[in-house]
């Protein structure tokens, strides 16, 4: 063994630069001969005992597989044992281990050397230190793939961003749109086109928006729009549509204007939302309050009418006070009815009930009304509940509710004649004082036979047989 | 004195101010409660003054003013009306005064504007 090594080391030539180059080279390089027993080293260069840190002395005519370690792959391993035998080169990097046991990755390369005759000579091994270089792809590699997981969330933010805009554009009833300047091509969002009635399929273009917007309004919106990319203007703006179904909407625009880098108008962009319901809410309520004035100022002057009325007829203060009072709470009443059968009226029990609740004794024996459900025009309402009032006032000063025994009986009914529907309506006092016609016409009496009498467009009329006072309306309905 | 018409759809407003004309010398009084019988009544009777409310629950005062005028010549009109202060009559000739009216304040314009007896 000894004599093998020392006899590689006399061949060797100091004037062959091959040579030179091999014992100079930074390279780490070895020769070992397979010829004699598990192919031990004959040769290392100085690079090699650098590299490892093994002197030559120490390592000469041994197998070089002293620099595998608990950390060298068995595979690699395995791959090397096999190019050997079979007397192929390989390359490849492998975990081996320094004489102080730190790890390296050596970048190895084995070839075997023939003969003339073609027999086995030597094995010849360059190992190059790339354990820098393997970090350095490592930590490429993890690098590469942290910026593709942050890239990832970043894709996956963005795209949960888009779709919380989505919802609270759709959830806000916005659409969003724009205007590329200088050549006025409009671009809709779905939420923007189902606002202003357009198929979401299809492109929506100025011309169709301008088509769109109510005549009326139009010029208003052209000159904003001309503001705006003029003079830079923000854009906000409310006006009617008429969508293709033929329906009108009131729309609630707002935008601003980009500019390119030079200054010039880039486009205009912004959101559109459908204010119809606001607007005719708005409507509604002027509506409302124009109703509502008018008939307070009726009220009031139904009120004068009849503290006028009644102060004329009294013969006292006192007299006209409890009239008027009396009068007053009998117009609330009605007007109580009128405000909860809005629709279909009051029905003539609910009128009689109401009217008569006032002057009701304890168990309510005085008053007996009867007839089916009828339901009356606003106007009878009210002349009907005042008409009931000055009969039941009267009877109490005068008629059969002055005494004890006196009784009043109300009844109605409908009755089908001439394929007409009647209404028959009658006030009957009993068991009263005898009755004496009045000398003079009363309030009650007057609005009974002048106004009552022209509303119902029948008969209406105050009796006064001796038996007790009746008042009887005969009436279409 | 004259013979008026009163087109109201308030019976008691209608009544009452059927009263206040009265005692101011109308000697007659038609009344009517919407547009359709307004016109009627005052071509069957032309009235020397008209006393009308603006909103009727059919049809309007000014429209059944108009149209009287047109076929029966001018005649002079007192609005007494509910509508907001704004309302302005087609002529300025036609008085308006706003519910609720003082009663005196009603006598004295009738007076003012029915022809002399």
């Amino acid at each position: 063994m000894q004599a093998a090594i020392d006899a590689y080391a006399r061949g060797l030539d100091a004037c062959d630069p091959m040579q030179v180059g091999f014992a100079m080279t930074p390279v780490a390089m070895v020769v070992s001969d397979p010829t004699l027993p598990d192919c031990p080293l004959i040769y290392v260069n100085p690079a090699f005992e650098r590299l490892t840190g093994f002197p030559a002395e120490e390592i000469l005519g041994r197998n070089c597989r002293f620099m595998q370690g608990p950390l060298t792959d068995a595979d690699d391993i395995v791959r090397l044992r096999e190019a050997i035998a079979q007397r192929v080169p390989i390359e490849l990097d492998l975990l081996n281990h320094r004489r102080d046991g730190t790890p390296f990755w050596n970048r190895l390369m084995v070839a075997p050397v023939f003969c003339d005759d073609g027999s086995l000579r030597y094995y010849v091994a360059t190992q190059i230190d790339v354990t820098v270089e393997r970090h350095r792809v490592l930590m490429l590699e993890q690098d590469r793939e942290a910026l593709a997981a942050e890239v990832a969330q970043r894709d996956a933010d963005l795209a949960a961003h888009n779709a919380r805009l989505r919802l609270a554009l759709k959830a806000g009833g916005l659409g969003t749109w724009t205007l590329d300047l200088p050549e006025m091509v409009l671009t809709a969002s779905s939420g923007c086109k189902r606002i202003f009635g357009r198929p979401l399929g299809e492109p929506f273009t100025y011309e169709q928006l301008l088509a769109a917007i109510h005549p009326d309004d139009l010029p208003m919106m052209r000159a904003a729009v001309e503001r705006t990319i003029t003079h830079g203007e923000p854009y906000h703006i409310e006006y009617r549509i008429l969508t293709a179904a033929g329906d009108q909407r009131w729309v609630s625009i707002q935008g601003d204007l980009q500019h390119r880098a030079d200054g010039t108008p880039l486009a205009m962009t912004g959101f559109s939302t459908d204010i119809s319901t606001r607007k005719f809410a708005e409507e509604h309520r002027a509506v409302l309050a124009r109703e509502l004035t008018h008939r307070v100022k009726n009220t009031l002057a139904t009120v004068n009418a009849v503290v006028s009325q009644t102060l004329r007829d009294a013969v006292s203060l006192e007299d006209a006070a409890a009239a008027v009072t009396g009068r007053i709470a009998s117009l609330g009443a009605a007007q109580e009815l009128l405000i909860q059968d809005e629709v279909e009226g009051a029905s003539i029990g609910d009128i009689v009930d109401r009217a008569l609740l006032p002057f009701k004794d304890r168990d309510g024996a005085r008053f007996a009304a009867h007839g089916p459900s009828v339901r009356l025009t606003p106007e009878i309402t009210l002349a009907l509940a005042m008409a009931l009032h000055e009969l039941a006032t009267n009877a109490i000063k005068y008629g059969a509710l002055s005494v004890p025994e006196g009784r009043v009986a109300i009844e109605w009914s409908i009755r089908h004649e001439d394929g007409e529907r009647r209404l028959f309506f009658c006030w009957a006092e009993h068991d009263g004082p005898p009755v004496t016609p009045p000398s003079r016409t009363g309030f009650g009496t007057r609005m009974i036979e002048r106004v009552l009498r022209r509303h119902v467009r029948g008969g209406a009329a105050i009796h006064y047989p001796p038996t007790g006072v009746r008042f009887e309306i005969e009436a279409a309905v | 004195m004259c013979h008026v018409l009163i087109i109201e759809d308030d019976w008691f407003i209608a009544d009452h101010i059927a009263q206040l004309v009265e005692s101011a010398g109308a000697v007659t009084i038609d009344m009517a409660d919407c547009e359709e019988d307004a016109v009627a009544q005052a071509l069957a009777r032309r009235p020397a003054v008209i006393i009308a409310d603006v909103t009727l629950a059919a049809g309007t005062g000014p429209a059944a003013v108009d149209r009287i005028t047109a076929q029966a010549g001018e005649i002079p009109v007192l609005f007494v009306t509910g509508e907001p202060r704004a309302f302005r009559p087609r002529a300025t000739s036609m008085r308006v005064l706003h519910k609720p009216v003082d009663d005196r304040l009603l006598i004295a314009t009738f007076r003012a504007i029915a022809p002399p007896a």
